[in-house]
């Protein structure tokens, strides 16, 4: 789950993590307000969505007084940023954060994660921040460095001195830079964040480091034992997430026109694989997880579905553990008493129930084309799709 | 006799009274898996499928002997049950478990790290030694005995390739799930470790997915190791959209590194045969024994 920034730095000023003064607002006279309370030579107005680039888009501008912040929150609130991530159609700006605009001589990053290779909390460090990092990331990997450090929070001079250098830090500003890693290290383990990313960490004309910009996500799986982010979640998030928790199923909508009823995840990116290779489109990627009941499989058809550009629901299924083919026939069955299948169906079932399950849909009378293998059930999809249109 | 498991290995169930405890330790005893008892806080000294029920693992080790466990147990609590029996030093620990919080099999895996415990899973199908003791939820009747181990971090995918396997007249040495959440025990690199060396093994087929670095590791390992036996790799996810999380946590791009290209790539490079289609996983297996 990714939080918006103004959340990351709510929750970041806890822990310590030094940060600009700033605010938040949905309306241009809040903002107004909050750079007024604030007090400063310039501002920065910053659209609040869950995507990054925003600086390059026109979600990051600065103000000159207060009035030209309302001004500018007045522009952003209500409209639709387009940046690299956001996908073409944008997202919606529900509010701005305003805060102090500093003098900034240095721009660094600095990010926690879990190394899935390693297994170990890592924070990730770089002197070139700011919008170079991805070029330094490019073009000297190298100077990006990697420290390992604990899962339980308290962290050593010594776990952090690499870091320290790695962002070319001295002096007095190194034990600053100390407490506010140690920070964002407690942030991460207490909160099971999944990312914090600080960047830029900006060092002042003044020697003084503060978080200009932060991401965090945290882990889906934990959520349980932190009701109080749980309450932060955006719908903006994951617009497919409502109806996976409703009936249990992962769907990530692809946009081509073989629709794809796949047991398992692997199974179901295979699929996809095949439906590719030979020189169809899958429309969406649907994960059945083994527990799905026959009325989540019928949901899964209406959600696939859904789409109109859809021409023919491929199903692929393989009986196993816990899954069961005789389960998403029956789920066939209900969707298409429901006139839910309005398109060829292309079946394919193997495994533990395959026979069973073949029984069921023909004593349902259900027309559908039988596939002995993953390449026959691809290639029939494709034809079938191509007839459609 | 298999790696890690066997006809002699006497494994107790983590979970033993709930739905899947119960159901899997059913199917593992009419499979022939010597399951010795159970575990469940609260619970000891009762009886479940006329098995033992002990409160903790310590117990449930002395009593029995068991030298495996397998553990059902809620994503809450799973954590604290693998510590458990890391602490009661078993050799073989499987974690069925799907959706434990990342942090907590960090956790997890600094202990492993100062134990002689193998970890295999969590969120995962289990290991099974065709014919003679299975660990886990796969169903045991579409394994064969024979001379391909099947490595695998997805599920039904597994079950898929098994089947073409003995479709192409190869049985299985051994099956691992060894799932794919992004902080797990044994890696491709354990697991071509123990099979590499394995007398009853003559093929070793990984079945991969998008996301993490499983199998630039197993590349890595493998351009450094001599071997003669062949490595067959499928990675699933070729055509999936970068940045996009496709069902499990595992299938999830990480920035460059865990792109299929990447990791074909490295496989090929360390020599390892990739079958061109997912439906040609058998076949591919069978041309390279050949």
């Amino acid at each position: 789950m990714n939080v918006h920034e103004y959340q990351a730095k709510g929750l970041l000023a806890r822990y310590g993590v030094p940060l600009p003064e700033g605010g938040v607002a949905a309306t241009p006279e809040e903002a107004e307000r909050v750079a007024e309370g604030i007090g400063a030579a310039f501002w920065v107005v910053k659209a609040q969505i869950l995507a990054g680039n925003r600086g390059q888009s026109g979600g990051v501008k600065i103000a000159r007084s207060a009035a030209e912040v309302c001004s500018l929150a007045r522009t952003m609130l209500g409209s639709r940023l387009v940046t690299q991530q956001t996908g073409p159609a944008g997202m919606l700006v529900h509010r701005v954060y305003v805060e102090r605009g500093c003098d900034v001589a240095r721009e660094l990053y600095l990010g926690l994660l879990v190394d899935w290779g390693t297994g170990h909390v890592t924070a990730v460090a770089s002197a070139r921040g700011g919008t170079a990092l991805e070029h330094v990331a490019g073009a000297a990997p190298e100077t990006i460095v990697k420290v390992a450090l604990p899962a339980e929070p308290g962290l050593t001079q010594a776990m952090t001195a690499p870091l320290a250098e790695a962002l070319e830090v001295s002096g007095g500003a190194a034990a600053a830079l100390h407490t506010l890693i140690e920070g964002l290290h407690r942030a991460f383990v207490e909160l099971d964040a999944s990312l914090i990313e600080i960047n830029p960490l900006a060092m002042t004309g003044e020697g003084e480091l503060l978080a200009v910009d932060v991401k965090m996500s945290f882990d889906d799986n934990a959520l349980f034992r932190h009701s109080e982010l749980e309450a932060m979640r955006d719908e903006d998030d994951d617009p497919d997430r409502l109806e996976r928790e409703r009936h249990g199923f992962n769907y990530v909508r692809l946009g081509g026109n073989v629709g794809c009823l796949v047991t398992g995840a692997g199974l179901a990116l295979a699929t996809m694989d095949i439906v590719k290779l030979h020189g169809g489109e899958p429309a969406n990627f649907l994960d059945l997880p083994p527990v799905a009941t026959r009325l989540e499989v019928a949901a899964a058809c209406r959600q696939i579905l859904a789409q109109p550009n859809v021409r023919v629901l491929l199903v692929n299924a393989v009986g196993g553990g816990l899954t069961d083919c005789g389960t998403v026939a029956e789920g066939l069955i209900t969707a298409s008493r429901e006139h839910a299948i309005g398109v060829p169906l292309v079946i394919r079932f193997g495994g533990t129930s395959r026979d069973h399950a073949l029984v069921l849909l023909r004593n349902a009378g259900l027309t559908f084309t039988l596939a002995e293998t993953m390449t026959a059930a691809a290639q029939q999809a494709i034809a079938a799709a191509r007839a459609g249109h | 006799m298999a790696i890690l498991v066997s006809r002699e290995t006497r494994v107790i169930c983590q979970g033993l009274t709930g739905y899947r405890g119960s159901l899997f330790s059913h199917q593992a005893l009419e499979y022939g898996t010597k399951v010795v008892g159970g575990v469940v806080p609260g619970k000891g000294g009762t009886r479940h499928l006329q098995l033992p029920v002990f409160d903790s693992v310590s117990e449930a080790v002395a009593e029995t002997g068991a030298d495996a466990s397998v553990i059902f147990v809620p994503p809450r609590n799973a954590a604290a049950a693998m510590l458990e029996a890391l602490d009661a030093e078993l050799p073989l620990v499987v974690c069925i478990t799907e959706g434990i919080p990342v942090l907590d099999m960090v956790r997890v895996r600094e202990r492993l790290a100062r134990v002689g415990t193998r970890l295999i899973g969590p969120n995962c199908p289990g290991i099974i030694a065709p014919g003679e003791c299975k660990i886990g939820i796969m169903p045991g009747s579409i394994f064969e005995r024979g001379p391909v181990a099947v490595v695998s971090r997805s599920g039904t995918l597994f079950y898929e390739a098994v089947a073409q396997l003995n479709e192409a007249g190869l049985g299985q040495s051994c099956g691992i799930g060894i799932g794919a959440d992004p902080v797990h025990g044994m890696s491709f690199v354990d697991a071509l470790e123990l099979l590499l060396s394995d007398a009853d093994t003559e093929a070793v087929l990984l079945i991969g997915e998008i996301g993490g670095r499983e199998e630039e590791d197993a590349a890595t390992y493998l351009r450094s190791r001599e071997t003669d036996k062949p490595v067959i790799a499928y990675v699933a996810g070729r055509h999936a959209p970068a940045d996009r999380r496709m069902g499990h946590a595992g299938a999830v791009i990480a920035g460059g590194l865990g792109g299929t290209e990447h990791k074909l790539q490295a496989l090929r490079d360390a020599g390892i045969h990739i079958p061109a289609s997912p439906a040609e996983i058998g076949v591919a297996v069978a041309r390279a024994l050949k």
